[in-house]
């Protein structure tokens, strides 16, 4: 009984209005000027603002609105005269009109980080969907975090990729820069900047690559796209994160960091009317989390990157973007005795990872209706390791990989069609010398699609999409077909419902050979078949929640190769709990359940609750994938009391993830048991102090501030143990 | 009147003076109020703006300071006493300073300063955000029933910025456009955007100069 009842409060709780919102009047506004309608939604506490240009005098309320809240009778209000209302500044609502809600298409806005899957390279070239789609802002299946909320989230150097991993979907070593997406291998996340792939954008990759390449002072936006994804992504199965950079206002303006791991610069701004740039660079050594891991005080990382975009705008309808990123990681063990190692016995070790891109985008908006996107890329990673183990001969490892990619995305829009066209051409070379192996591996990967979004109604909208995609450097055919299909209805205005259906394929990168376990052919792409169902719904006092139910089906797996008790080791290949998976297929199933509450001061906050498995056909036995967590709740609250200060926690619980038994003839049945249950609470607090016309942040951010991984022995571990990390930056 | 008034390192507030005049103090600032149109000033820094949203002149009003007094003549400036030095810097229209050297009138875009050992120079006043502290604490325009033309004539001024509009139809527009509703907690900045916003209307800050400009395709909404 009480149970119910405090289910019942807490679902009252839920779903009350906030902000002082009340049930709207009872006073009817039919055959008021909409003007005077509006001013009764003011008096009852809404903070409206308007003008005449858009709010005419000639505009009637011809129809009761149906409403039956503030919100909703300004929505009711609004819809027939082409307008709607939109967040603006201090809480207000700004009257402003309505994307058309057919043809013709409004070459627009700015997309915002949740925005559609329309192209972001430029972002005002983005085409709007129809209007019939923007019943809630929860129809884009993207989940996202804009810059400021980045910084807010208690993660250590405000992390974008960590970031991502608190989303719904995403399980695995919260720690490190893999992301398990809905069941799937971390390599099977795309991770794309400004419109490039990103080969492995990690620094310390040595210990697992718990650092972004990119610094989160150039991000404006970030996302996860891990429903069934439409089909111009290809070339991963399981999902998609879209790092998009800052697109700079019109004040130049920077800043300078300080913190306990590393030192970083940032700057944005414009220069006339028709350029602006972004601009960080960062270096640092890993000190908080070497720290944490108790890593051999001889074992010295250090890293720098460097990223900047000049975007230049020579027409309102054309528009450039030049991009490079770089960075280097560099690191020596000394007396090489590697304390996270399951194998504690001396050894030597040094390495040396490299990332360099650049590329160039184009954008045209050729009519109203047809806009086109192209990007040239060049890019190249290298990696050089030398060491010894006791395990093994003496580590000899030097390889690169060069991709050069042309990219080209085009758009049509018609009264109910979106037609999207694109391909992308990669011409990619490798070098391996590993000990005394010697591999050049070169050839091309294609990708082709169509797809249309078709509006069949009002309420409805299907995307139908085939892609196909061919690698000339796979030993077997490498071409897969495909298809791929999503739909959305809308069930009233604040509820949506979403499927989708997809076949997605995965070829081996030219640079993913693991030639370090013998490995010397590609093996063919493989494939995983999706279908997921979801539920949105916005509350009327701002709340949005998500169901979805998700089934992936992977087939065609290559060989992987694990370590059972520590993936992060220097050296994993030459550990002893080095094993080959070799899966025939793997399944993934799960349903998620997300709350969220609007992004307004003071409080924020958000939930997602995942129930999930996932696992691996091995010698014909289904058997937990390494990252399985069957629940998983992250939970989160950012409280901005004034604007001097933020505080942010965030919460994290996982059931253990699977691990292999031990026995007295080595190694136990795979992933046959569970580790306890993992929980995390993360804390950051953040100080401004205007000096001047400049602002100072202090911050400081504890991720575990429990601690209970530090007591688990290092094997066992799910986490890193405690970080604490302080920060100084001064923005002007 | 006689009423003291201080701010701590960390605040700093508007006052509306019963004359008309808007004084804003900056951090660590101590003023002492002795008439409706005179003020002392201790210490620290003072905003004094002589127009309303309306631009009407509130009349003259003096700072009294330690080193001399200052007189406005409609005008925006301040007055900066820190470290035995003093420091006038005028946005707009013209004060003239009482020293004890004699007196002397500073006109718009020029600071005079005074150092703690007496010597005395006088320049041009290039903004480059030296005054932003004002912008902090602003007192917002109450928009209701006001045209956007007088909407955006008080955020350029508080900006500092001179107002241009890209075509004469975008002018006429900007005199018959009334806003509704408040842009009350916003900032200046945050206050123009959401009102353009709600007009069809676009902006760009640049060179001194707030350029509007009708939203053309392509233009964020």
């Amino acid at each position: 009984m009480r149970v119910w009842l405090a289910l019942g409060i807490a679902l009252f709780l839920l779903t009350a209005p906030v902000g002082g919102q009340q049930p709207g009047s009872s006073q009817t506004l039919k055959g008021l000027s909409l003007s005077a309608a509006l001013q009764r939604l003011q008096q009852q506490g809404l903070r409206l603002v308007f003008s005449s240009d858009l709010v005419r005098d000639d505009m009637v309320v011809s129809q009761e609105p149906g409403g039956r809240w503030p919100r909703e009778i300004l929505d009711d209000l609004l819809a027939p005269h082409g307008l709607r209302s939109r967040p603006g500044p201090a809480g207000s609502l700004l009257i402003v009109k309505a994307p058309p809600r057919s043809a013709p298409p409004v070459v627009a806005p700015k997309a915002s980080p949740g925005n559609s899957d329309a192209p972001r390279g430029h972002a005002e070239h983005v085409l709007v969907q129809g209007g019939d789609w923007s019943h809630i802002d929860g129809t884009d299946p993207r989940q996202s975090l804009d810059g400021r909320s980045l910084e807010n989230l208690p993660d250590h150097g405000d992390d974008p990729l960590l970031s991502v991993a608190r989303f719904a979907g995403v399980t695995g070593d919260t720690d490190s820069g893999g992301l398990n997406v809905r069941g799937g291998a971390s390599h099977e996340t795309k991770i794309v900047l400004d419109g490039l792939e990103l080969y492995e954008p990690y620094h310390l990759k040595d210990r697992g690559g718990p650092i972004s390449l990119v610094d989160s002072g150039a991000i404006g936006s970030v996302a996860l796209l891990g429903d069934s994804l439409p089909a111009e992504y290809g070339g991963h199965l399981s999902g998609v994160v879209q790092m998009h950079t800052l697109e700079p206002s019109s004040r130049p303006g920077g800043e300078v960091a300080l913190a306990s791991d590393g030192a970083r610069f940032a700057t944005a701004g414009t220069a006339g009317d028709s350029v602006t740039w972004v601009a960080s660079a960062r270096q640092g050594r890993g000190n908080s989390l070497l720290t944490a891991l108790n890593a051999d005080p001889g074992y010295r990382p250090s890293y720098w990157d460097l990223f900047a975009k000049v975007g230049y705008r020579p027409s309102p309808r054309t528009s450039f973007s030049f991009h490079i990123l770089g960075g280097d990681d560099e690191a020596e063990g000394k007396n090489g005795r590697d304390l996270i190692s399951t194998v504690r016995q001396p050894g030597t070790f040094k390495s040396r990872h490299t990332n360099r891109y650049e590329w160039i985008t184009a954008a045209h908006t050729f009519t109203p209706v047809l806009f086109s996107e192209l990007m040239v890329s060049h890019g190249r990673v290298t990696i050089d390791r030398a060491g010894s183990s006791p395990h093994a001969a003496a580590l000899d490892d030097a390889r690169s990989t060069t991709v050069e990619e042309i990219k080209n995305d085009w758009w049509l829009q018609s009264s109910r069609h979106l037609m999207k066209w694109g391909f992308d051409f990669k011409h990619a070379s490798a070098d391996y010398q590993y000990g005394a192996w010697r591999l050049s591996p070169h050839g091309n990967d294609a990708g082709v699609y169509v797809a249309d979004r078709l509006r069949i109604s009002s309420r409805v909208r299907v995307e139908v999409g085939m892609r196909w995609e061919t690698q000339t450097y796979l030993r077997a055919n490498g071409a897969s077909v495909s298809p791929r299909v999503n739909a959305d209805f809308a069930v009233g205005r604040r509820t949506v419902v979403r499927a989708g259906w997809g076949r997605l394929a995965q070829a081996q990168r030219i640079g993913e050979l693991q030639i370090e376990d013998g490995s010397t052919d590609f093996s063919p792409p493989e494939h995983a078949q999706h279908g997921v169902l979801s539920v949105v719904h916005e509350f009327a006092n701002g709340i949005q929640a998500q169901l979805s139910a998700y089934q992936k089906r992977m087939s065609d797996l290559h060989p992987r190769f694990e370590n059972l008790f520590n993936p992060i080791s220097l050296i994993p290949e030459a550990e002893r709990d080095r094993v080959r998976l070799a899966p025939t297929a793997a399944r993934a199933d799960g349903l998620e359940f997300s709350l969220r509450s609007p992004a307004v001061k003071p409080v924020a906050w958000w939930a997602a609750y995942g129930l999930a498995q996932a696992d691996d056909k091995l010698d014909g036995s289904w058997v937990a994938r390494g990252w399985d967590q069957r629940h998983t709740l992250n939970a989160g609250v950012t409280w901005i009391p004034t604007t001097a200060w933020v505080v942010s926690a965030a919460g994290h619980i996982h059931s253990g993830r699977p691990t292999t038994p031990i026995t007295a003839n080595g190694f136990g049945s795979h992933n046959s048991l569970r580790l306890p249950a993992y929980s995390r609470i993360d804390v950051r607090v953040a100080r401004s102090i205007h000096i001047h016309f400049t602002k100072l942040d202090a911050s400081v951010t504890v991720n575990d501030l429990i601690n209970r991984e530090r007591a688990i022995e290092p094997w066992l571990r799910q986490g890193i143990p405690r970080v604490v990390t302080a920060g100084l930056a001064w923005k002007f | 009147m006689g009423a003291d008034i201080a701010t701590d390192d960390r605040g700093r507030i508007a006052l509306s003076m019963a004359s008309g005049h808007s004084v804003r103090l900056d951090t660590a600032t101590r003023i002492r109020l002795e008439s409706d149109r005179s003020l002392a000033l201790d210490q620290g820094a003072v905003y004094v703006d002589s127009r309303d949203a309306d631009r009407r002149a509130a009349g003259s009003i003096e700072i009294r300071t330690p080193f001399g007094i200052v007189r406005d003549i409609g005008t925006q400036f301040e007055v900066r006493s820190e470290a035995g030095a003093l420091t006038v810097r005028v946005r707009e229209g013209r004060v003239n300073i009482d020293a004890s050297g004699g007196g002397l009138g500073i006109e718009a875009g020029h600071q005079w300063r005074r150092s703690a050992t007496g010597e005395v120079t006088k320049a041009a006043f290039a903004e480059a955000g030296q005054l932003d502290w004002a912008r902090t604490v602003t007192p917002m325009i109450a928009i209701n029933g006001r045209s956007l033309q007088q909407f955006l004539e008080w955020a350029a001024r508080e900006r500092g910025l001179h107002l241009e509009f890209e075509t004469p139809a975008t002018a006429a527009a900007a005199r018959t456009i009334v806003l509704s509703g408040s842009v009350e907690g916003m900032t200046v900045d945050e206050a123009v955007e959401a009102v353009l916003a709600t007009s069809q209307l676009s902006h760009r800050v640049a060179e001194n100069r707030l350029r509007v400009a009708a939203l053309k395709a392509g233009d964020p909404r």
